[in-house]
């Protein structure tokens, strides 16, 4: 018998872990599929009368189904930290690894996705009623805007890049910046699932801004010694010599790595606190 | 076979074991004595793997326990004294959801087991007091058909008449080669069920010993005159019960309360006993 993945016991652990899907999480996924219909009613009561552009609607759809990713974790494995309810997860015949690989499924892929069809579904028929203000199909939207750099910000730039408009929101490497920082996030709220007990989500999200807080406060001191020393300056200057594109290109880079290597963190965190976790 | 060696375990800086080593063979129901707090539960807890020893090994067929294979999940089924059960499910739906990850599970037998306890499989668990609660898990638990059962506190919350019940079915099971262990301070409710005896102290196990092997070496003696040189003298309305050590080699009947109040009583002495 393979000890560390079976196939067959994966599919079990998935089946049962659906099984609880609704019990644990639905009433919540509903209620998010359905926000963007309040915003629809909301405009339509207060009659506003403006059609709602689709790439605003787009975002309020990939919105509520991230918070479907992040909150999935806290709620489908609520108890898999607890000292007495988690026994009943950590004494199913299953790999550790089987269990982990279920829950990433689920907070990354199934419950987000769920919900944005949900919604997307939701758009479609609040689209098709012959009134209201959603007017333009989803996909008629320009999905995407350019992105500008207007140089009167960076006054001392280097000449040549003004207005330059830089059409990178679908440019594989954006979108790989982003699907990094969303599975980076995702496995964020994972590892928070296993060290919280109680109000998981909403601690996940004090630290957060905890943590950003003192992060803000430590890099003041390093702010002015950068100013002072007209560091930060030459930095500038050396940044608009590139080619704009060139820029953001290597930000996002430095984004991906930067979130390849958090992501890994948290993935391997939760892993060893699910491994290791006295009951 | 479950193998216990040299074993330490604390929590954070309270031990709970010392040097224990202890085996459980199959086909017997394995009773699990001792006061509240000396480490009852994180024995179990430690057979299950969801403790992991601070030194000495625990294994359950030569698999070390705190890796909680699947392969050795599969053949353990652990009922804790408290268990958080889903409101809206039913005793049916719960065992379902456990069934495919066991291979040794019988619908017949868990549909056999709720009947013996008169428990219904489609009564939501919401609706049931903590005692059929409990009667449903017992039932979903040894349908799995698992090679170990180790049950925390099982009588807990069991009406008397359910107790015999429960006392009837392990009974069967333990003829099934399967190793039963209870874990119980409420050591009435298993007299005649549990054999050997395990009687942990704090961080020690005083006594680890057959009910053939307990009655060879003590004497259990009813209704007679207080004896000074007793182990343990209880007054009872016909008399004296004294514990005694058994230098005749005459048979008698165990008492679980007497055995257990002596051995706690007379630690050293008893060890002397049974090392002899």
């Amino acid at each position: 018998m393979n000890n560390t993945f079976d196939w067959q016991r994966f599919c079990l652990v998935v089946k049962k872990d659906l099984h609880n899907l609704w019990p644990m999480f639905g009433t919540t996924m509903l209620i998010l599929a359905v926000l963007p219909f309040a915003l629809w009613l909301l405009m339509l009561v207060l009659n506003i009368d403006a059609s709602m552009p689709p790439d605003f609607r787009l975002m309020m759809i990939e919105g509520v189904a991230m918070i479907a990713a992040f909150m999935a974790p806290s709620r489908l494995y609520r108890t898999w930290n607890l000292r007495n309810e988690g026994i009943y997860y950590a004494m199913l015949p299953a790999s550790k690894l089987e269990k982990f690989c279920s829950a990433l499924l689920f907070s990354l892929i199934i419950c987000p996705l769920a919900v944005y069809l949900g919604s997307m579904a939701l758009d479609l028929f609040l689209t098709l009623l012959p009134f209201g203000p959603w007017q333009d199909w989803l996909w008629q939207g320009q999905m995407g805007f350019p992105f500008t750099i207007n140089l009167s910000f960076f006054e001392n730039m280097a000449a040549g890049v003004e207005d330059a408009e830089i059409l990178m929101y679908y440019g594989p490497l954006w979108v790989v910046a982003c699907w990094m920082s969303y599975i980076c996030s995702v496995l964020m709220f994972i590892f928070t699932s296993t060290l919280f007990k109680k109000h998981k989500v909403l601690q996940t999200i004090l630290w957060l801004y905890l943590i950003e807080f003192v992060l803000s406060i430590l890099f003041i001191p390093i702010s002015i010694a950068l100013v002072a020393t007209d560091s930060l300056q030459n930095l500038m200057e050396w940044a608009t010599t590139l080619d704009p594109q060139t820029m953001f290109n290597a930000f996002f880079w430095f984004a991906i790595a930067f979130d390849v290597l958090l992501a890994a963190l948290f993935g391997w965190l939760s892993w060893r606190r699910l491994k290791k976790m006295p009951y | 076979m479950i193998e216990i060696q040299n074993l330490d375990f604390s929590y954070k800086k309270t031990p709970v074991f010392s040097n224990i080593s202890l085996r459980f063979d199959p086909g017997s129901i394995y009773g699990l004595l001792g006061e509240n707090g000396v480490g009852k539960t994180t024995l179990l807890k430690l057979i299950c793997g969801l403790q992991r020893p601070t030194a000495g090994t625990c294994t359950v067929d030569g698999m070390t326990c705190h890796d909680r294979l699947p392969q050795m999940l599969q053949r353990m089924v652990f009922l804790p004294d408290e268990v958080t059960l889903p409101d809206n499910a039913t005793p049916q739906q719960y065992v379902d959801e456990l069934a495919p990850f066991y291979p040794g599970y019988a619908y017949g037998t868990f549909l056999h087991l709720m009947q013996d306890l008169e428990v219904e499989k489609d009564r939501k668990f919401k609706e049931m007091s903590f005692g059929q609660q409990k009667k449903s898990l017992i039932a979903c638990a040894l349908s799995l058909g698992t090679d170990y059962v180790l049950l925390d506190e099982p009588t807990n919350g069991l009406d008397i008449p359910s107790k015999s019940q429960f006392r009837s079915i392990l009974s069967k099971r333990a003829q099934e080669n399967s190793t039963i262990i209870i874990s119980t301070h409420q050591v009435k409710d298993v007299e005649n069920l549990i054999d050997p005896i395990v009687i942990l102290s704090h961080n020690a196990v005083l006594l680890d010993a057959t009910v053939q092997r307990i009655t060879e070496k003590l004497f259990f003696e009813y209704g007679g005159i207080e004896r000074p040189e007793a182990l343990y003298k209880e007054m009872l309305p016909g008399g004296y019960m004294n514990v005694l050590p058994n230098t005749t080699g005459e048979e008698s009947q165990l008492n679980i309360e007497a055995l257990f109040n002596a051995v706690l009583r007379n630690k050293e002495r008893i060890k002397e006993l049974f090392e002899k």
